[in-house]
């Protein structure tokens, strides 16, 4: 039982870092209609800039938050420079997306180098709690990305222009004829999904080493979270992430570790298959015009 | 000085002229008809006007302040508002919030409305509000795309086909509601293909061929002119006829 409530607080603190991932990859789909390869490079960024930041000198949560403003920028150029000129084809979008994933790869390893980057538990702590021992930053891991997720779901589901959001998601087209300006929506969810990267690379990093290739191990991940859940439905990245959290850190203690991905991406393809659209439902994404 | 104003308007689409050289003066008290035999130009009309098509060449004018190809968000934000032949809405929301969306952008207008409850009693929805706009029947999915359409504060509303697949009964009960719209500011400009409703509702029709303007004035002289004649019975019929 105690190996059981750990596996599950290890399950959920891979879960969350894959939700972050995931709920950017669904919105950005969701608005923009771009499969983004490269979110997976932008949690690598987040990562290794906490890395480095850590190594100079700085406490782990100033890094945290400094990683994740730096993707955001790091979001806001890539939108502005490139993507905003692939709105309607989103194909090209697709294959730019992969090409700035090779080249943030390669950035890395010429700005640093080519070898693995971890840092120390910033926290360094067990807490015992009904005799189960529960690593502190795993569970801070979880509780960061619960906060997160609270925040992004009641924005969306609640305010003004969360609203206007989900009406950009469902039809772009009706949506600006509102006088909703999709395209400013479609740099804020860039800018947003790529925060959530950074954080989610620096909250990585405090768990498990990262490389530079990182990123593309975990961009199929998050593609996996945002399909199984239910593509552009943010509820459905957390879903997804859960399942497969879950799925990983159970097969990793119950059954053969080193089949864990293969796992997860039977249950993606399972689903897939029988529910389309997601477990939540999801969008196609905005028509191509 | 019209509020709307139109001026050469030309929209091609590689080698076929869609409009060629509109010329308009539409304003915000009335109801003014647009017809035309199918593929005349009209919904491209709207299309360009509402920067949802970039023109190819003219000018839009609105308050005298030219809005030609400023973009869809920017010229709505103005209160030059417009509905698709589909009705306007979000389907996975509930017809309150897909009222409430388009109040929250128009509501820095001309605060007309207190409230998105008030657009969903004019327009006869208020039983609905909270239905999924997916779950509606046609006829009351039309009148949310026009509640949608209102939220945004409108000065001007284009409507375009706002009849298509109503029977009777509820394409005379949304004729009532487009009529109380110009008593309230609210100008309106529609396209439909039903000449009887046309004929009652407006004030003004224009006539669209071939994307040029070929008759312009009250219904009544509008529909006994030989050219309109001509575009919508043929030249052997409109003989037969007279």
């Amino acid at each position: 039982m105690d190996i059981f409530v750990q596996q599950l607080v290890n399950s959920l603190s891979v879960a969350s870092v894959t939700i972050l991932i995931g709920i950017g990859i669904t919105l950005i789909f969701g608005l923009a209609g771009i499969v983004n390869f490269a979110h997976g490079e932008f949690l690598m960024v987040g990562g290794m800039a906490t890395w480095f930041m850590v190594g100079a000198g700085m406490n782990f949560f100033v890094a945290l938050v400094l990683a994740g403003l730096l993707v955001g920028a790091l979001g806001f150029a890539a939108e502005r420079c490139l993507f905003r000129f692939t709105l309607n084809r989103p194909m090209n979008g697709f294959i730019m997306s992969i090409g700035l994933s090779v080249i943030l790869q390669h950035a890395v390893i010429r700005v640093f180098n080519e070898f693995q980057k971890s840092i120390t538990d910033p926290v360094g702590l067990v807490w015992t709690i009904g005799g189960v021992d529960i690593i502190a930053m795993r569970a801070i891991v979880v509780a960061i990305t619960a906060i997160i997720v609270a925040i992004t779901y009641f924005g969306i589901s609640r305010s003004r222009y969360g609203m206007a959001l989900r009406a950009s998601v469902a039809d772009r087209d009706t949506a600006e004829l509102m006088g909703i300006p999709v395209r400013r929506y479609v740099t804020g969810v860039f800018i947003y999904g790529s925060l959530l990267a950074g954080i989610g690379g620096a909250l990585m990093i405090s768990l498990f080493p990262i490389t530079p290739f990182t990123g593309s191990v975990i961009i199929i991940r998050g593609f996996a979270v945002s399909l199984i859940g239910g593509l552009g439905n943010v509820g459905g990245a957390v879903v997804g992430g859960l399942v497969l959290g879950l799925v990983d850190g159970l097969s990793a203690g119950y059954g053969y570790p080193e089949w864990t991905d293969a796992y997860s991406l039977v249950v993606m393809i399972l689903i897939l298959v029988l529910r389309p659209q997601g477990l939540l439902g999801g969008t196609l994404g905005p028509k191509a015009s | 000085m019209a509020a709307l104003e139109v001026r050469g308007l030309r929209k091609q689409f590689g080698g076929v002229v869609a409009l060629n050289g509109i010329d308009l003066d539409i304003d915000t008290d009335r109801v003014v008809g647009i017809v035309g035999p199918n593929g005349s130009g009209k919904t491209t009309l709207f299309n360009v006007v509402t920067g949802v098509h970039p023109a190819t060449g003219g000018a839009v004018f609105w308050h005298g302040q030219d809005i030609t190809n400023i973009g869809a968000h920017r010229i709505a934000r103005k209160r030059l508002v417009r509905t698709f032949q589909q009705a306007m809405s979000f389907p996975g929301l509930t017809v309150d919030e897909n009222v409430r969306i388009a109040w929250e952008q128009g509501r820095k207008g001309d605060g007309r409305w207190a409230s998105p409850g008030m657009i969903l009693e004019f327009v006869g929805l208020a039983p609905l509000s909270k239905a999924i706009a997916g779950s509606l029947p046609f006829g009351s999915l039309r009148r949310l795309g026009l509640a949608v359409a209102l939220g945004v504060s409108p000065e001007l509303l284009l409507l375009d086909e706002p009849g298509a697949g109503l029977n009777d009964s509820e394409a005379q009960a949304f004729a009532a509601v487009i009529a109380q719209l110009p008593p309230q500011g609210i100008g309106v400009c529609l396209i439909d293909h039903d000449m009887d409703m046309m004929a009652d509702l407006c004030d003004r029709l224009i006539v669209l061929d071939f994307g040029t303007k070929i008759a312009e004035g009250p219904p009544g002289e509008v529909l006994a002119d030989p050219k309109v004649r001509e575009v919508y019975l043929g030249p052997d019929k409109k003989a037969a006829a007279s």
